[in-house]
């Protein structure tokens, strides 16, 4: 499959502080690209030198063929962007901001208005397209947003944390569209709510401390953490000889506890069976799954890790 | 151009009659403030031959405050916006970026419709209160000078709001710097009226050649070519160096 975009050690530097080391990525074309990292990694710096709205102290990049450094104008045309923080101009309306915007990439009248008409039909803002910014909840600023970042038909879509804070209503809008319309663009995504990367991604990049730590598809990424698998266990009521038991037992590889749940990493050839049978009748139920995106996670950014 | 001349405009109008007050009527009444700061005091004072003497240089300084401040607001205020307030900085970034020549131009151009327009408003009104006929004004030799003149001060407000960190900083910039400039060279004043020395601190100014230019033009429809020449090549420079600290990279 083609390639949108593709950087290739890409370094920036704010002074001596180092907000991307040598990140390398490609993004395919009609793919979803999510980006998820600790607060800090680089994540929306990553997003800005890709709209370019930033330049790369060094490295390289090529969006659509087009290089990152020369061809900055080009490329922008490509870019729906929709940044983290909302923006808008604040003495028009929310239909006058996308007008204004329509225009700008010199979309007609008629169709800019058909466009327009659509989407808010679509994402369900119609009463409130001729409020100002300032009149409307943050949903229906975000939402029109997303609107703008989509309205001028862009092969490119930039997405940095579009429904952080959003409500249910206003997620599931987004991400059906993103969905539905998923071969009309190569879409890269920050975001720092997991299971929407896990239900929308092709591919994910973990940062941590400006590098990437992972890249891959979800069960490429889980395909890394194959030597583990997870026991979730519910038991009726937690003893003290618990503990001594999982610590003298083979093939537990680390555990947590919360209340009365455990969540035990085993080696994969510990049977789930062998686990539950140390504590008897107390097991109101026990799931033995794959380690999920959010185990990957913890894991690659040294968090609070599986293996405790 | 014709995508980004044709979104600014629509703001630009958009605005215009929704703050219609604040960046319409204020503009065009400092001018006629202005105008009769000066005219009433000259009036009770001079003989009525004098007054008609000084009238059109009155209405001139009356249309060249107004231009001065709808140019300035306009130009300044929008790039201190693009530059800084978020909102519009991230739209323009990433639609057509202000570092294109389309965008510079497109600008400059509202600018300069918007500040002609309040000038015509402010000439038909002090036409209407003094009756000062339209023949006296030599429109004909004075208009390169005007054209020349609003060009050097978009070009002057493009660089002052790229540079602006504060939006109160822009009101302090024309107060403190660009009206005082235009002041000393004669604007409402007449040159070393309050100090012998201002005529030879004036020379040195930015607006020295325009306006004693447009003086000659607008007054005795006499063009001097020499300041005219000179304008011109300032209007180039100042162009330049706006184009400069905008580092225009081409449109594509």
């Amino acid at each position: 499959m083609a390639v949108s975009i593709t950087l290739r050690n890409i370094i920036k530097k704010y002074g001596d502080s180092v907000a991307l080391n040598n990140v390398t990525m490609g993004v395919e074309k009609g793919h979803i690209h999510a980006i998820i990292g600790t607060t800090g990694s680089g994540k929306s710096t990553l997003l800005r030198i890709i709209a370019t709205l930033s330049a790369p102290t060094l490295g390289s990049g090529y969006i659509n063929g087009l290089n990152l450094a020369a061809r900055q104008n080009q490329i922008r045309h490509q870019i729906g962007y929709m940044a983290q923080d909302s923006r808008f101009e604040e003495s028009l309306t929310l239909m006058e901001n996308l007008t204004l915007h329509g225009r700008l990439h010199g979309i007609d009248e008629a169709d800019l208005l058909n466009r327009i008409s659509g989407f808010v039909t679509r994402f369900k803002v119609t009463p409130h397209i001729h409020e100002f910014p300032r009149e409307v909840s943050f949903g229906t600023r975000r939402i029109v947003e997303f609107i703008r970042a989509v309205l001028h038909n862009p092969n490119i879509l930039l997405l940095d944390e579009p429904t952080a804070s959003l409500d249910q209503s206003c997620k599931d809008l987004m991400e059906t569209f993103l969905r539905e319309q998923k071969s009309r663009f190569t879409t890269v995504i920050v975001s720092s709510n997991i299971d929407q990367v896990e239900q929308l991604a092709d591919r994910i990049s973990i940062l941590d401390d400006a590098q990437v730590v992972a890249d891959g598809s979800l069960s490429e990424l889980k395909e890394t953490d194959r030597e583990n698998r997870i026991l979730d266990l519910t038991l009726s009521e937690v003893q003290e000889q618990d503990i001594n038991i999982l610590d003298a037992q083979q093939g537990v590889v680390s555990y947590s506890v919360h209340g009365n749940h455990y969540e035990i990493i085993t080696d994969p050839d510990t049977p789930p069976a062998r686990i539950t049978g140390l504590f008897q009748d107390r097991v109101v139920k026990a799931n033995p799954r794959l380690p999920s995106l959010v185990d990957i996670f913890k894991r690659m950014i040294n968090l609070e890790a599986i293996h405790e | 151009m014709n995508n980004v001349f044709s979104a600014l405009w629509f703001r630009e109008i958009t605005i215009y009659r929704r703050q219609f007050t604040t960046v319409g009527l204020l503009p065009m009444l400092t001018g006629v403030i202005f105008f009769f700061m000066f005219f009433l005091p000259y009036k009770s004072l001079l003989s009525a031959s004098e007054l008609q003497h000084v009238l059109p240089a009155l209405v001139l300084d009356a249309m060249l405050m107004t231009l001065l401040i709808t140019i300035y607001e306009t130009t300044a205020r929008f790039y201190w916006e693009a530059q800084r307030s978020s909102g519009m900085a991230s739209l323009y970034e990433m639609g057509r970026f202000q570092r294109q020549p389309s965008f510079f131009f497109a600008q400059a151009a509202i600018a300069l419709i918007k500040g002609f327009m309040h000038l015509a408003v402010v000439w038909l009104i002090l036409w209407f209160l003094t009756e000062m006929s339209f023949a006296q004004m030599n429109v004909q030799a004075s208009i390169i000078f005007f054209l020349l003149g609003a060009i050097q001060i978009a070009a002057l407000s493009k660089i002052i709001g790229l540079f602006v960190k504060h939006v109160e900083s822009l009101s302090k910039m024309l107060y403190v710097g660009l009206l005082p400039l235009m002041l000393i060279n004669g604007l409402f004043l007449v040159k070393g009226s309050p100090l012998a020395e201002i005529p030879a601190i004036a020379y040195y100014l930015p607006p020295y050649n325009w306006l004693t230019g447009l003086d000659a033009a607008f007054l005795s429809g006499t063009v001097d070519y020499g300041f005219l020449l000179i304008c011109m090549i300032e209007t180039i420079f100042l162009g330049w160096l706006a184009a400069t600290f905008f580092h225009l990279d081409g449109d594509q």
